[in-house]
């Protein structure tokens, strides 16, 4: 044995490459995480500055109806999203009937719409006041409002119906890639079993596509618990409300991080029961073997049914919202055709862009860190990173000055005691600031769906190419990439049209004079002008949708196998 | 084809850098000698015409953000090294937390002495009024009898049960309104109040001041409480003629005048502790005084000029002149942490 | 000392010890096969050896160069390896021949792509070489996926259950295939399968591996099936007849006659005998043991017969040639074939000495080199 053991030689000069590449990937993502962490953390400091006691006025009062208005809004918005989303991806992935093509970009569009915005627009519709009303009195001759019952928008059931309405996209978005993604194969083995389409649906299909859905709905509420700007004109008190309430009404502003932590508290452990709940199971994909999806005819009454439950939600939720916009545009043209419209419009568009781009990029680096190096403390870390979608706009947006504050104030007085050179704020106050809350805000869209499609690709890929010798970052780009494009593209989708519509945090970090469409919009909306700024808010939308059509029809050609589903359909 | 992609992202992702940094770029070379940097609560779109004004006649550049809320957050992050040399804000309550937070500090100018009421300014001259605005009662033309109605406390009364519209009760002209009256008549008078309003609203606080007048237009309630500018909007809104005929359903009512006088609220300016432009930002609340300015405040949004002498918009001064609460704004504002809980306590929006 | 060399390899996840002091030599240009049943840790001494997993213990030498120790871990694209997985691994988004040359990095686009082109022609996929993986059989993407694995002239590869995936009928022909394409390129292999007749058929020499690694015995395909030094060994190869008794005189009573036995007398013993280790035939001489038939299943070649010993509850399985028509014997005898009758003592302990000794000796020998 030593014998052999003296010809041996260890493999010299790639060592401490191989081992500092890997080294750097973990601490890359470490350093990321950390940084994204921040903001969170500073929020979590300032809940834990002495201020007012707001608990004990808040359990007598009011705290029993912010929870369950909140779980109210949570249920409703999570259950309207679930059937809209699953059932119109299911119609539009697996059966066909007129006007299928169109929908399955069409279903997207909602997306682009602003929660406040259609809030607004409906609640000009449908109030007491409002076309629809008037219309019905003067047809039954009703003369006031105790003669007759309509259903009040300015509600709860309102807030749920077009928060609905908005955010079904992203339960369509995820599980419509899913079920795209899963093989037919298992799909054909459940109906060989003897299952029909539906049971193979409730059966098969709906449980392998369940991380997705999951991933939607969790998006959802998130997105849901965090609106002020529907929940505030419809003064239906949630939670977030009375966040704000306790922040500025209270002048209290360590009360609404406590408010805040709790609801992030809330956010953590439904993430991490749902983890807990499917914790045995891991979906990969099954085969490399891909088919066209078996696209079940749907004739007569279904396939007008299916054309029609395709087309109410973006009927209501995009083609009436829109059609309103547009003529309310149209009316105030000369006030809202600013000459400075169109810079607005591109910082928009470039800022949403660059938060994208970076979002995704990130989302990819932590999701690959974490694929490279599965251990727990990483995992934890990334898990804390994406939290940022959890806390309400404005409290993350005080969470990032705090932080960003800081670390200026720290460097310049650093820099003021050794060298005598005041830097002043380096950070805070500049784009870098707003796209930091971006990147902070909508890590956890980029990061969920990337590390959801790479957690599909089978861990043999790896070995394989890195066996062929291939490291980590070529591999990363020639296999995972390629395989999970629809994925990326998804992702920045999302966070493009997220940042498109974004406001509180772009309101109060950004630097002076600088405007964006939703800035803009909002300065009318505030002063519940919605005419002046109709054609701001319309321009949002019409930003928001060419990504989103043009993108949606990339993810439905990255399938592979797609190619084929023309010649057979 | 896979590559060819990659290769166009790259391209795209090249584009894109480049053209962001030009835009950053063009921001920071933006800085001209003189200037002042405000952030303000007021929305551009109200601001600018004053501002512009502002620079034409000094040639001192206005630099601004509009944030509504977070503005004292920012204010404290930045600390010393914060930009902003002044704020505006719409109420007199975020006046007192920013000076609560020690974020302001103070100036004298007797131009400013002279153009504002002493009730209407810092006694150190930690901020300034600049305008002003009263919470006032739309009552129906016919539905509402003369005498029914003449003051706040009128509202609460069991004749106006089903009656009466208002937005949410945590809107801050709300809470202000009842600072006002815990300031005058005590807690829990205050809060009796609170629930007898809400006893009597005819339905669930919602929507905005317009809002309420259309209500009482269509037939939903008879009253409305809200702020005076925004009648004289609704009076002259070109854009949607129907606020018009809604403006033309309602009287004008000033509440109270027979006792305490109507609530007022201001908007005002203040210079920060960080200011590095005092002068400047002095100059231009000087100028946001001045009789030029305060006509363009009175003409475009139909507010009070603060500053005596300066003629009101015929609108306004067709509604008649009013008494107003003068308890000193800052005791009714540190009033609102406690008006805020009562809005709790009897559940006023639920 | 080219090959593969494994040293004192131990490795758990969590809790769970998978391998302990597991020691393995690969000669350069031998194929061995490691066979074992599904959780023995084969898979993961083969993500070992490939650089998949990092060492916690122990050593792994490729051709002279560590590879991997308990300080070092060179990571699999710098092992110069080939892999093998069970589903293939293709890269869905890349065609046949872009899945090939995929690992031959450096080399001029043409270059590559003739290279591929060759591999393509050993494994006969040339005609679907601008195929895309989901458009081709399981065989033939298997066949893709080795040569993608040879086309880098890797000095060591590695197949995971590399059959398993394809049906009887294909199975033994791409098995033909695969084995002439590695004797052909004259790389050391390393196999692991839980298919005793695919290690039989493919490897030099067979590796049994145990609970937790252990390797209970090396040998060539004949030794391990004539000779199973183990219990464990013995009944990887299917079905066994199973008789226990003690030894007396060297010898076990078993109702089919006595079996002889170098483990000490009064030891308690099991004696194993394969189906084709009962010799039936049709009136014999009364010493022997009469049978009767309870079912016979022709299987093609060999007839698989149950029959039962008189007296005796237990039913035994038999493999008889399909000319022994067994259905119009009269009268059926059994006996034993001592090549295929092997004796191991329930208690491990009492190995015979000998015994024990060879099977270290083979692993001592197999870890200096022979």
């Amino acid at each position: 044995m030593t014998s052999a053991s003296s010809s041996i030689k260890i493999a010299d000069g790639t060592t401490k490459v191989s081992l500092s590449w890997l080294n750097g990937w973990t601490l890359g993502t470490i350093v990321i995480a950390m940084i994204a962490i921040l903001p969170i953390a500073a929020v979590i400091f300032i809940s834990l500055t002495p201020g007012d006691d707001i608990w004990e006025h808040l359990m007598s009062t009011v705290l029993t109806l912010y929870i369950s208005t909140t779980l109210g809004l949570m249920i409703g918005v999570g259950i309207g999203t679930l059937l809209i989303g699953v059932g119109t991806a299911w119609l539009v992935s697996m059966c066909r009937f007129p006007g299928k093509r169109m929908f399955e970009w069409a279903l997207l569009l909602p997306m682009a719409m602003p929660a406040y915005v259609i809030a607004y627009l409906y609640t000009d519709i449908l109030e007491y006041s409002g076309p629809l009303q008037e219309l019905l009195r003067d047809l039954f001759g009703w003369k006031t409002k105790r003669e007759y019952w309509f259903p009040e928008i300015r509600s709860l059931g309102g807030a749920i119906a077009m928060m609905t309405l908005v955010l079904y996209p992203y339960v369509y978005l995820l599980s419509r890639a899913a079920f795209m993604e899963q093989s037919v194969c298992v799909l054909e083995a459940s109906r060989s079993l003897g299952r029909g389409p539906y049971r193979s649906f409730f059966g098969v299909a709906l449980p392998l596509a369940r991380p997705a859905i999951i991933i939607g709905i969790s998006l959802v509420l998130m997105e849901a618990l965090n609106d002020f700007g529907t929940v505030d004109f419809f003064a239906v008190s949630t939670f977030t409300l009375g966040i704000y309430d306790v922040w500025l009404n209270m002048n209290n502003v360590a009360g609404a991080a406590q408010l805040a932590t709790v609801l992030l508290l809330f956010v953590l452990f439904l993430v991490l029961s749902e983890r807990f709940a499917r914790r045995k199971q891991r979906f990969h994909h099954t085969t490399t073997k891909y088919k066209a999806l078996p696209g079940y005819l749907l004739e007569g009454w279904r396939g007008r049914f299916a054309t029609l439950a395709c087309a109410l939600p973006v009927v209501f939720g995009f083609v009436l919202p829109s059609a309103v916009l547009a003529n309310y545009s149209l009316v105030h043209f000369e006030v809202a055709m600013n000459p400075e419209f169109i810079g607005y419009a591109v910082n928009s568009f470039m800022l949403s862009a660059l938060a994208a781009i970076l979002a995704v990029a990130i989302g990819i680096f932590m999701a690959y860190g974490v694929r490279l190096r599965n251990e727990r403390l990483l995992k934890v870390m990334v898990r804390m990173a994406s939290l940022g979608y959890a806390v309400p706009g404005s409290v993350l947006a005080v969470g990032v000055l705090v932080s960003l504050g800081s670390i200026d104030n720290g460097i310049d007085g650093f820099m003021r005691s050794n060298f005598g050179i005041s830097t002043g704020l380096l950070f805070s106050g500049t784009i870098a600031a707003v796209t930091f809350g971006y990147l902070v805000r909508f890590l956890a869209l980029s990061f969920g769906s990337v590390e959801a499609s790479l957690g599909k690709v089978t861990p043999s890929m790896d070995g394989a190419a890195r066996s062929l010798g291939h490291g980590p970052l070529s591999t990363l780009r020639r296999i995972h990439l390629p395989m999970i494009q629809g994925s990326i593209l998804t992702a920045s989708m999302m966070v493009f049209v997220d940042c498109m519509k974004e406001l509180p945090l772009t309101v109060i970090l950004r630097p002076f004079n600088f405007h964006t469409l939703a800035t803009f919009v909002h300065q009318y909306a505030s002063d519940e002008q919605l005419g002046e700024a109709s054609l701001a808010a319309l321009s949002i939308v019409g930003f928001g949708i060419l990504p989103v059509i043009v993108l949606s029809l990339a993810i439905t050609r990255s399938r592979p196998g797609h190619a084929e589903e023309e010649e057979v359909s | 084809m896979v590559k060819k992609k990659i290769m166009k992202t790259r391209e795209v992702l090249k584009v894109a850098a480049l053209a962001i940094v030009t835009v950053i770029l063009s921001l920071t070379s933006a800085f001209a000698a003189e200037e002042v940097n405000l952030y303000s609560e007021r929305q551009p779109f109200l601001m600018d015409p004053l501002l512009k004004a502002f620079t034409e006649e000094t040639g001192i550049k206005v630099n601004m953000v509009y944030i509504q809320k977070g503005m004292l957050e920012r204010l404290k992050a930045e600390g010393a090294n914060s930009p902003a040399d002044l704020i505006l804000t719409s109420d007199i309550g975020n006046l007192n937390n920013h000076l609560e937070a020690d974020l302001l500090q103070a100036s004298q100018s007797s131009i400013l002495e002279n153009n504002i009421p002493s009730h209407y300014r810092h006694p150190e001259g930690k901020w300034y009024g600049l305008t002003t605005r009263a919470r006032i009662i739309f009552a129906h033309k016919e539905r509402v009898k003369p005498g029914e109605i003449s003051s706040y406390e009128d509202l609460a009364k069991a004749h106006m049960k089903g009656r009466v519209c208002t937005r949410s009760g945590k809107h801050m002209y709300n809470v202000s309104l009842l600072a006002s009256i815990i300031a005058a008549k005590g807690e829990d008078a205050a809060e009796a109040w609170a629930k007898g309003l809400k006893a009597n609203l005819a339905r669930k606080p919602q929507g905005n001041d317009r809002a309420q007048v259309k209500a009482v237009f269509q037939g939903e309630c008879d009253v409305s409480i809200g702020n005076t500018y925004y009648m004289g909007k609704m009076q002259t809104n070109d854009k949607s003629p129907e606020q018009k005929e809604w403006a033309s359903a309602v009287n004008v009512i000033f509440p109270n005048q027979s006792d305490r006088g109507t609530h007022t609220n201001i908007s005002g300016a203040a210079v920060t502790k960080s200011a590095k432009n005092k002068s400047n930002a002095v100059k231009l609340i000087e100028f946001l005084t001045s009789n030029n300015a305060q006509k363009i405040y009175a003409e475009d949004n139909f507010e009070y000029p603060i500053k005596k002498g300066v003629a009101l918009h015929p609108l306004v001064e067709s509604w008649g002149t009013f008494k107003a609460d003068t308890t000193f704004l800052s005791n009714v504002a540190k009033q609102r942490i406690l008006a805020t809980r009562i809005m709790d306590r009897v559940r006023f929006d639920n | 000392m080219k090959g593969l060399h494994i040293f004192g390899l131990s490795h758990s996840y969590g809790n769970n010890q998978v391998l302990d002091n597991v020691g393995l030599m690969i000669p350069a240009g031998e194929l061995v096969c490691m066979l074992g049943p599904s959780g023995c840790g084969k898979s993961t001494l083969l993500r070992l050896a490939g650089g998949l997993e990092k060492v916690q213990k122990g050593n792994i030498v490729i051709d002279d160069v560590t590879v991997g120790s308990t300080e070092f871990h060179l990571n699999p694209e710098h092992r110069r390896i080939g892999l093998m997985f069970q589903d293939y691994a293709l890269f869905p988004h890349l065609d046949t021949v872009r899945n090939v040359t995929f690992g031959l990095i450096g080399m001029d686009k043409e270059k590559a792509r003739r290279k591929a082109m060759e591999m393509l022609d050993q494994v006969g996929m040339t005609s679907h070489a601008d195929k895309y993986p989901h458009m081709l059989s399981g065989g033939q993407q298997q066949r893709v996926a080795l040569a993608r694995a040879l086309a880098p002239e890797p000095k060591l590869l590695l197949l995971d259950e590399p059959f398993s995936g394809l049906d009887t009928n294909m199975r033994q022909r791409i098995r033909e295939e695969t084995l002439s394409v590695l004797k052909q390129s004259g790389v050391t292999t390393l196999m692991v399968t839980h298919d005793p007749e695919e290690a039989m058929f493919m490897s030099d020499r067979i590796k049994i591996i145990g609970a937790k690694g252990r390797i209970l015995q090396v040998g060539r395909p004949h030794e391990i099936y004539y000779h199973p030094n183990h219990e464990f060994v013995a009944k990887l190869f299917g079905m066994m007849n199973q008789f226990k008794g003690v030894v007396r005189n060297g010898q076990v009573e078993t109702p089919l006659g006595e079996a002889s036995t170098d483990l000490p007398d009064g030891a308690e013993v099991e004696v194993l005998v394969r189906p084709e280790g009962i010799i039936l035939e049709e009136n014999q001489s009364k010493t022997e043991t009469l049978v009767e038939l309870r079912s016979s299943h022709l299987l093609g070649h060999d007839n698989i017969v149950r029959v039962r010993v008189q007296g005796v509850s237990k039913e035994l399985y038999v493999r008889v040639h399909h000319s022994f028509e067994i259905e119009l014997a009269k009268q059926i005898t059994a006996r034993l074939d001592p090549e295929y009758t092997f004796v191991y003592a329930l208690d491990e302990n009492v190995s015979p000495p000998n015994r024990y000794n060879k099977s270290k000796l083979v692993n001592l020998q197999a870890v200096t080199g022979e």
